[in-house]
C-alpha cells in the first residue's frame, strides 16, 4: 500500500501546487515547483498522536488521504477542536509561530498519507521568494479566519444552526467520525446531536 | 495644526512596530507606505467600528485606548483592548468581506495613523520586505486570538488575573472594572475579591 502510494509522489506534489496556487493564484509557478519538491512522503497509522499537547511540531502537513483529529483535554474529557482531512495542511501553528508549546492533540484518525515540510525549510522559501512569502501570509490568514469563524459560531450560533454549518460543509464527516467526535465538535450532548439528525 | 506638528513623531512610532515585526524592512519603502496614512484624533466614546458594518479601515494606535466587545443576549462582552503601540484591524472583515461581529469604541481620546486596507496591501505586493512584515504581522494576531481563546479554556480566573496584571497592569487605572472583569470572563464581584487579595 505505502509503496503504491508514494509511487503517486508527483502526482500528490502536483496537488498540493493546486492547493496552494487557489489560495495565493499570483504564486510564481516557477518557484511554488521548486518549492513543492521540497515535501517529502510520510505515513502515519490510525491512532498515531502527530503532535502533543505541550509539545512542539516542526513541520507542514499537507494530507492527501486520512483524517486527523485535533483535540484538548479538560478536566479528563477530551474536546475535539477541529476535523482536518484530504487535501488541506495540519501545522501546529502556535508553536511554531511563538515557540511555546502547542495547546492541542493531533492524532491520525484514520491511516494518513501526507507530504510534509520542516518549516524552517518553508521559511528559507519566504525569505528568498516574495511570492512564496505573499502565500504564507495567504495561509496564515486562511487559517486565522477558519479559527475565527469556528469561535464566533459557538458564540453566536444556536446548536441547530451550527449542526446545519457542518452539513453544509463537512457532511462527508458524518460517515468517518462517530457521533460522540461530532457532537463533541460541535459543542453539544450527544442527545441533541441525534434529535437534530432526526429531525433534518 | 498642533497634531500635525507631531506627525513626524507618531510615524518613527509606528516605524518601530514594523521594525519589531521585520527588523529587515527597508526604509525607503516603509516611507512610501507611510506617506498613505493620514493622522486622525478622535473623542472619548467614539465608535470606529460598529458589529453590524464592513470595514477595510486600520488604525494605529499612537496614543489613547479602544475596546472591542461584541453583544450576547443583550450583555456586552468585552474582546480586546488595543492601546498604544498596537493595531486596530477588523481583519474578520477586512478578510471574508462579511460583517464584523465587534464593536470598536475608543474609551480614551485617541490619536490615530489610519490606511484603507486594500492600499496598504497593494504595498505587500509591492515589496518584499513589507510581504514579510504582513506575515509576521497576521500570525501575531493569530496566535494572540488563540492564546486568549486557550486561556479561557484552560486557566482558572485567578491565573487569568495574574496574567492580566503581568501584561496589562497600566489598564487598571484607564478602564472601568466592568470592562476589564467581562475582559476576564469573571464577574464582577470575582474581579473585586481577586483584586483585594492580590
Amino acid at each position: 500500500m505505502k509503496t503504491k502510494i508514494a509511487d503517486n509522489l508527483s502526482e500528490q506534489r502536483n496537488n498540493l501546487f493546486n492547493y496552494f496556487s487557489n489560495i495565493a493564484p499570483k504564486t510564481n509557478q516557477l518557484e511554488l515547483k521548486e518549492l513543492v519538491q521540497e515535501f517529502t512522503f510520510v505515513q502515519y497509522s490510525k491512532n498515531d498522536l502527530i503532535y502533543k499537547a505541550g509539545g512542539t511540531s516542526d513541520s507542514i502537513i499537507f494530507i492527501y488521504r486520512g483524517l486527523v483529529r485535533l483535540y484538548y483535554i479538560k478536566e479528563e474529557k477530551e474536546i475535539t477542536n477541529i476535523f482536518v482531512h484530504e487535501n488541506q495542511i495540519v501545522i501546529g501553528a502556535y508553536n511554531i509561530i511563538t515557540g511555546e508549546k502547542n495547546f492541542n492533540n493531533y492524532e491520525a484518525f484514520e491511516d494518513v498519507y501526507a507530504l510534509k515540510l520542516k518549516y524552517t525549510t518553508l521559511e528559507e522559501y519566504f525569505l528568498k521568494y516574495h511570492s512564496i512569502e505573499h502565500l504564507g501570509r495567504k495561509l496564515v490568514e486562511l487559517y486565522y479566519t477558519n479559527f475565527m469563524k469556528k469561535t464566533f459560531d459557538v458564540l453566536f450560533l444556536s446548536a441547530e444552526e451550527r449542526y446545519q454549518s457542518f452539513l453544509k460543509e463537512q457532511s462527508d464527516l458524518l460517515n468517518r467520525v462517530s457521533l460522540k467526535y461530532i457532537a463533541s465538535y460541535l459543542g453539544i450532548q450527544q442527545e441533541t446531536l441525534s434529535r437534530l439528525r432526526a429531525k433534518h | 495644526m498642533h497634531l500635525d506638528e507631531n506627525i513626524d513623531k507618531y510615524k518613527a512610532q509606528f516605524k518601530r512596530y514594523f521594525l519589531y515585526l521585520n527588523p529587515h524592512c527597508v526604509d525607503a519603502e516603509l516611507n512610501e507606505l507611510l506617506d498613505e496614512f493620514k493622522l486622525e484624533i478622535y473623542p472619548k466614546n467614539y465608535v470606529l467600528l460598529s458589529d453590524t458594518e464592513s470595514s477595510d479601515m486600520i488604525y494605529f494606535i499612537c496614543k489613547g485606548l479602544v475596546r472591542i466587545y461584541y453583544t450576547k443576549e443583550g450583555k456586552e462582552i468585552t474582546n480586546w483592548f488595543i492601546k498604544e503601540n498596537m493595531m486596530s484591524t477588523p481583519i474578520y472583515s477586512i478578510l471574508t468581506k462579511e460583517k464584523n461581529f465587534s464593536n470598536y469604541v475608543t474609551i480614551e481620546e485617541t490619536i490615530v495613523l489610519k490606511a484603507r486596507y486594500s492600499v496598504v496591501e497593494t504595498y505587500f505586493k509591492k515589496y518584499h520586505s513589507l510581504e514579510c512584515f504582513a506575515r509576521k504581522n497576521i500570525e501575531r494576531y493569530y496566535t494572540t486570538f488563540m492564546k486568549k481563546t486557550y486561556d479561557i479554556l484552560y486557566l482558572s480566573a485567578e491565573e487569568r488575573y495574574h496574567l492580566f496584571l503581568k501584561d496589562n497592569n497600566d489598564l487598571l487605572s484607564r478602564v472601568s472594572q466592568k470592562y476589564i472583569a467581562s475582559f476576564l470572563g469573571i464577574t464582577q464581584e470575582t474581579f473585586s475579591r481577586l483584586r483585594t487579595k492580590n
